[in-house]
């Protein structure tokens, strides 16, 4: 790759250059309270913030790469080749094997997702929020996530402004954690959850990039909601449940 | 000189250096793969040639296995593979023959169609036109930017990576990285808030 190898330095002014480091999330949490009542009170950085915000979240819907798509594809017919180049392709096919077989043991054993939050959220995102499951009351909501995860959840009392969409699955913390979507006054939210014992490491919450991440325990239970909404809307209407579904052998 | 910056050793320290096993390159490279794909579209400016160019990038380094040396990164090592790649792509690409086009085969195109140039951002920061519009200015204006440009931005916004491996990756140092993150943001937002038909962006990928 070639291209030039240092931007030729701007003359930028100090609104401007706080303004690149705060869309960069390259400001502590004292500076960035400073600058953004700056921003409260200057529209047109404003402006640009919002612009961004919006340019990066499109940006990763539209690039996010596919984790889970083949990582290495080998050619179905080789045309005559030599047998060294065939011992290379028999490797190469051990390889895509050790892939698989890593990704299935690093998934199951260790309880460890291929996707961030964010990443998640891109993603339905990009395919346009459209879950695989949908629960039509609080008791069927209640009993799905008491099937897949050991402990009910509950909704009695929704925010004014909610509408649940329904649910997907994600690789976050294992390959079946439940992705709950939802719209709050027209803004895409979702929420994550899955076994707290799953949950090999904490994903980190706050802003990032645009998306705010919380974090909250329920019962057994761990749930990420994120969204681009500074606080979390479903996460404090949930209530843990005790596990209605017997194991039946 | 390798990739990642040290000397390639005699045919005979290679052999006798310890490899990586195909199971251990398997589980690095499964890592790195969200930051090479990052980087081949920033480098050729195509989804699915850039997964065409990860694939043969993740074959080339494993049959070059015995250059890597243990302990160094692979990251920065099968980075350098992709962008040598994509240089050699891209190099072919340019060598191809083409025929210009005569101009009766645009004076039989409609003129109707919408002018691809208009901002998709209104003065308040809302958008114009429909998201998928919207995505289609971006993604141009995106391709507009320098090839180096666009692998940073890409790396910083969409990989979420810290500068010190956005640096690694594509062969810059750390604070020039941050620069074309900061200045192709800042030029990204300039040309979608443009009025129609004041800037040209250009049309494919620089390298």
């Amino acid at each position: 790759m070639t291209g030039p190898t240092d931007p030729t330095p701007e003359a930028l002014s100090a609104d401007q250059l706080a303004l690149e480091r705060y869309l960069d999330g390259d400001m502590p949490a004292q500076e960035r309270e400073g600058f953004e009542s700056v921003l409260a009170s200057r529209p047109e950085l404003g402006r640009q913030v919002e612009l961004q915000q919006k340019i990066d979240l499109r940006l990763r819907a539209l690039f996010t790469p596919d984790i889970v798509a083949p990582d290495l594809q080998l050619p179905l017919s080789v045309p005559r080749r030599s047998h060294r180049r065939l011992i290379t392709l028999a490797a190469a096919a051990l390889v895509l094997l050790a892939v698989v077989v890593f990704q299935w043991w690093s998934s199951g054993s260790q309880g460890n997702g291929a996707l961030t939050p964010a990443a998640v959220y891109a993603r339905e995102l990009k395919s346009g929020f459209v879950p695989k499951e949908v629960c039509t009351d609080d008791p069927a909501f209640k009993a799905w996530v008491s099937r897949r995860y050991g402990q009910g959840l509950s909704m009695p009392e929704p925010p004014a402004g909610l509408t649940l969409v329904g649910w997907d699955y994600a690789d976050v913390i294992s390959p079946y954690s439940g992705v709950l979507l939802a719209k709050f006054e027209g803004r895409e939210v979702l929420v994550i959850i899955d076994r707290a014992g799953l949950e090999h490491e904490a994903f980190a919450t706050g802003k990032h990039h645009g998306l705010y991440v919380h974090r909250d325990v329920i019962g057994s239970l761990v749930a990420y909601e994120v969204s681009p909404l500074p606080e979390a809307k479903i996460l404090p209407a949930l209530h843990g449940t005790p596990c209605e579904h017997k194991h039946a052998k | 000189m390798r990739p990642d910056g040290k000397s390639v050793g005699t045919g005979e320290s290679r052999t006798a250096r310890a490899q990586m096993s195909p199971a251990l390159y398997a589980q690095e490279y499964q890592r790195a793969r969200p930051a090479l794909s990052l980087l081949a579209f920033a480098s050729v400016g195509d989804r699915h040639l850039a997964e065409d160019l990860v694939q043969e990038a993740a074959l080339t380094g494993f049959r070059q296995l015995d250059r890597f040396e243990p302990g160094t990164s692979l990251l920065a090592w099968l980075s350098q593979i992709v962008r040598n790649l994509a240089s050699n792509l891209v190099r072919t690409k340019a060598r191809r023959k083409t025929t210009p086009a005569g101009p009766e085969l645009f004076e039989s195109q409609p003129t109707s169609v919408a002018e691809p140039n208009a901002s998709p951002v209104l003065q308040n920061g809302d958008l114009s036109i429909e998201q998928r519009d919207f995505d289609d200015h971006l993604t141009r204006e995106l391709l507009g930017l320098d090839t180096v440009q666009r692998a940073c931005l890409l790396l910083r916004v969409v990989g979420e990576l810290p500068y010190d491996q956005i640096s690694v990756i594509v062969g810059v140092p750390e604070g020039t990285a941050m620069s074309h993150v900061h200045r192709g943001k800042r030029v990204l937002r300039e040309r979608l808030t443009m009025t129609p038909n004041t800037h040209k962006p250009k049309e494919g990928v620089t390298t």
